[in-house]
């Protein structure tokens, strides 16, 4: 194994593959993206060189800092989410259910292979007030409480987002944290117990810590796919009222092909780029002792 | 020294990964615009061909959504228009409208664009950038040069022309008026005649409200349903030329005076007169909540005969009135100038517009009226050359309003660019709700206007 890895051949001919795939899919167009946000212009009428100028335009239009801010709200509070509600799953079927955990792994994550536009659709339905009312507002009138428009407004389809996105979502990452469980070897966890720890110092000063760069993996997998939201608002309410819930992926794509500013919407393009890094880079930075320690 | 080059390369590998990381969700987001090809620099000098040779089929690219013209094409096909159908058969293609845009441009860029194809206004009235590579036949022209001038009507003629800042780029496959249509019954059960002022329509719409019936149906999902509101209620207090001002940059519309038909439409929802829970509410819901008697009025185009002459109409033609919108006092408007439209816009594609591709529009001009009259009860601005009779009761009304309509207007959204137009839409159902202000409303599209 030493042999293959020292032999420079053996690693460019196991690497060239992926790395050739890697590049042509998303690195050109990246920098492709790059050049584009540098003109303006449609593949119908042709594109003209405009320097910074789209760059410019971000910093003056109203809409790109209400989606950038609800990019970033959206992402904090779903990640959050993911990573509680995903990790207190694993510890469910780590710890409480054991071997017969597999029936209700199955039941969370069957969500997550559902298409997203049928889960849009279904949880459109479920927070409908009109033409039928839905379950959620039969419930609230059932309690006694008066019918609620969720679309009405930014922050009631922000919760209908929230629920649709973690109920959604939330079994896969519970399935990724629980198998990095899995990998805390039993011994140890034995060892703690017999050295008096139990319950919840069990898990602040073992579990916690010995799972912690699956963590930190899971964090960084669930904030860079929450930043790129997209589908799953489009199917739902198609980022409304207005804007109010629309994220910087879809705002991209409108301005790319709604309204044809191709350049522009690269500008957003690479503004997204930048801001996955920044994250990426902050989370790493803040985690890296822990996670070298791992 | 080991201990801190392993730690540097750690840190280094890191920082690799989170860049790798983040392009490739990055890379996810930008894929999309960087596949097309950057070749459109390159096509604006293309001229249109002097003898355009026919393509291998009558190619159509039309929206999804649109179902009236695909199934007229292909009665037409089957039927008047078999022998050119034979030599050129129809072959038709459905992307959803949201998609129709981009799919149009990527089309042009490769100067593949089919025959008949739905665009966008913006594109096709001159010096918009299809007009400009040549993709976009004179229809007016086009028609008279085949001898079939005389079936489009002048009506058609005139609103395409306003519609297209003069141009005539599009086929008029319908003419629609917009209105009321009002359900007969609800308003004779509460002893209501047709409001002719807006003060009227709010007090009977209050009537309505306090009896448990919905008073205006309205979709939230598509908010032109609402915008038109607006859009009307400036026709009739400023004028027919209230959006033309807007659109020259002589008139603003978060100004005083265009902020008070958004201030009226914001405080008919306050009222509650809009169909509930309509910010999500669906198109096709808020047909059917109207034709399904749960609505007294609907303000919509005559396309809707297409649904009243179906069997999703549970009310009955015959208890389905259609009205102007009425007046405002002291408006500069009139209760007779009808908002209407050639439909959405089909345009042809010159560079393959060859002999077969004429026989087939001529056959098209000569044909469409009466078949789309007979079949789907649908009004074209191609002239009824056949009589077409046992026509219903509200159908023949829409007929002798178009037959009689002395001006016509264009639509609140006609002269928008594509940015105001579906901010228009979309930001219309916080406006009813409560969710923007009339100020922020129009302020927006105001924004989008003065954007160059």
């Amino acid at each position: 194994m030493r042999q293959v890895f020292g032999n420079r051949r053996a690693i460019a001919f196991f690497l060239a593959p992926a790395l050739l795939v890697y590049v042509g899919v998303i690195v050109v167009p990246v920098g492709w993206s790059l050049v584009y946000s540098l003109f303006t212009g449609s593949p119908a009428s042709g594109f003209k060189f405009t320097g910074l100028s789209n760059f410019g335009a971000l910093f003056s239009d109203p809409t790109i800092s209400q989606s950038f801010w609800f990019t970033i709200k959206y992402a904090g509070f779903l990640t959050l989410g993911q990573i509680v509600i995903g990790y207190g799953l694993a510890l469910l079927f780590k710890f409480v259910l054991r071997r017969s955990s597999t029936f209700i792994r199955t039941l969370v994550f069957f969500p997550v292979v559902l298409p997203t536009v049928a889960v849009a659709l279904l949880f459109a339905q479920l927070f409908a007030i009109t033409p039928q009312t839905g379950p959620i507002d039969s419930l609230v009138q059932l309690f006694g409480g008066h019918p609620v428009d969720w679309f009405v407004s930014g922050g009631h389809a922000f919760i209908v987002i929230m629920a649709m996105d973690l109920w959604r979502s939330v079994g896969l990452f519970a399935v990724i944290l629980y198998v990095g469980l899995l990998d805390i070897p039993d011994e140890v966890i034995e060892s703690a117990r017999i050295d008096g720890a139990s319950g919840f110092s069990l898990l602040r000063r073992i579990i916690v810590p010995m799972s912690r760069p699956i963590v930190v993996a899971a964090t960084i997998f669930a904030l860079n796919a929450d930043l790129k939201v997209f589908d799953s608002i489009l199917a739902l309410n198609n980022g409304g009222p207005g804007t109010a819930t629309t994220p910087l992926n879809l705002y991209m794509f409108q301005e790319s092909f709604d309204y044809n500013n191709w350049g522009y919407g690269s500008a957003i393009a690479v503004l997204i780029t930048a801001l996955c890094l920044v994250v990426t880079l902050l989370v790493f930075r803040s985690l890296r002792r822990d996670l070298t320690k791992g | 020294m080991r201990s801190h080059s392993v730690g540097k390369t750690r840190r280094a590998l890191a920082v690799a990964a989170a860049g790798m990381g983040a392009l490739a969700v990055a890379g996810s987001a930008t894929t999309a615009s960087a596949s097309s090809s950057i070749a459109g620099r390159a096509t604006h000098a293309r001229q249109v061909r002097a003898h355009a040779s026919d393509g291998s089929s009558f190619s159509v690219l039309l929206t999804t959504e649109d179902s009236q013209t695909p199934a007229m094409l292909k009665q037409l096909a089957n039927g008047v228009c078999k022998t050119e159908n034979k030599a050129l058969p129809l072959s038709i293609q459905q992307t959803p409208s949201q998609n129709i845009e981009a799919k149009d441009q990527l089309l042009a860029s490769q100067n593949d664009l089919p025959l008949l194809y739905a665009a966008g206004n913006p594109d096709i009235i001159p010096g918009g950038a299809f007009v400009k590579r040549g993709d976009v036949l004179n229809v007016e022209t086009a028609l008279k040069a085949l001898g079939v001038a005389k079936d489009m009507t002048p009506l058609a003629l005139s609103t395409t022309k306003a519609q297209f800042q003069g141009g005539v780029p599009s086929l008029p496959f319908q003419m629609n008026i917009e209105g009321l249509f009002y359900n007969k019954k609800i308003f004779a059960a509460h002893h209501i005649a047709t409001p002719k002022t807006f003060p009227q329509l709010l007090a009977d719409a209050a009537v309505f409200k306090k009896a448990g019936i919905i008073p205006v149906s309205a979709s939230g999902s598509s908010g032109w349903t609402i915008s038109r509101w607006v859009g009307v209620l400036l026709f009739r207090e400023l004028g027919p030329n209230a959006m033309k001002l807007v659109a020259q940059k002589k008139a603003k519309l978060n100004s005083p005076a265009y902020l008070r038909a958004a201030e009226q439409v914001a405080q008919m929802g306050k009222d509650g007169y809009f169909s509930p829970g309509i910010s999500n509410l669906s198109y096709n819901a808020a047909v059917a909540q109207f034709l399904d008697g749960k609505s007294a009025m609907m303000y919509m185009g005559t396309w809707l005969l297409a649904q009243i002459n179906s069997s999703q109409d549970k009310v009955g033609s015959s208890n389905i009135g259609f009205m102007p919108f009425p007046a405002v006092p002291g408006g500069r408007g009139s209760i007779n100038q009808y908002p209407a439209n050639t439909g959405s816009p089909n345009v042809i594609n010159p560079h393959v517009y060859g002999p077969k591709a004429q026989a087939w529009l001529k056959c098209i001009a000569e044909n469409w009226g009466s078949a789309s009259l007979k079949s789907q009860g649908v009004f074209s601005g191609f002239r009824t050359n056949q009589p077409v009779a046992g026509l219903n009761a509200i159908t023949r009304t829409v007929q002798n309003t178009i037959n009689s309509a002395k001006q016509s207007v264009l639509w609140f959204e006609a002269l928008f660019g594509l940015k105001a137009n579906d901010d228009a839409s979309g930001n219309a159902p916080a406006l009813v709700t409560g969710a923007m202000s009339p100020q922020q409303y129009m302020g927006i599209l105001q924004a989008d206007q003065s954007q160059p």
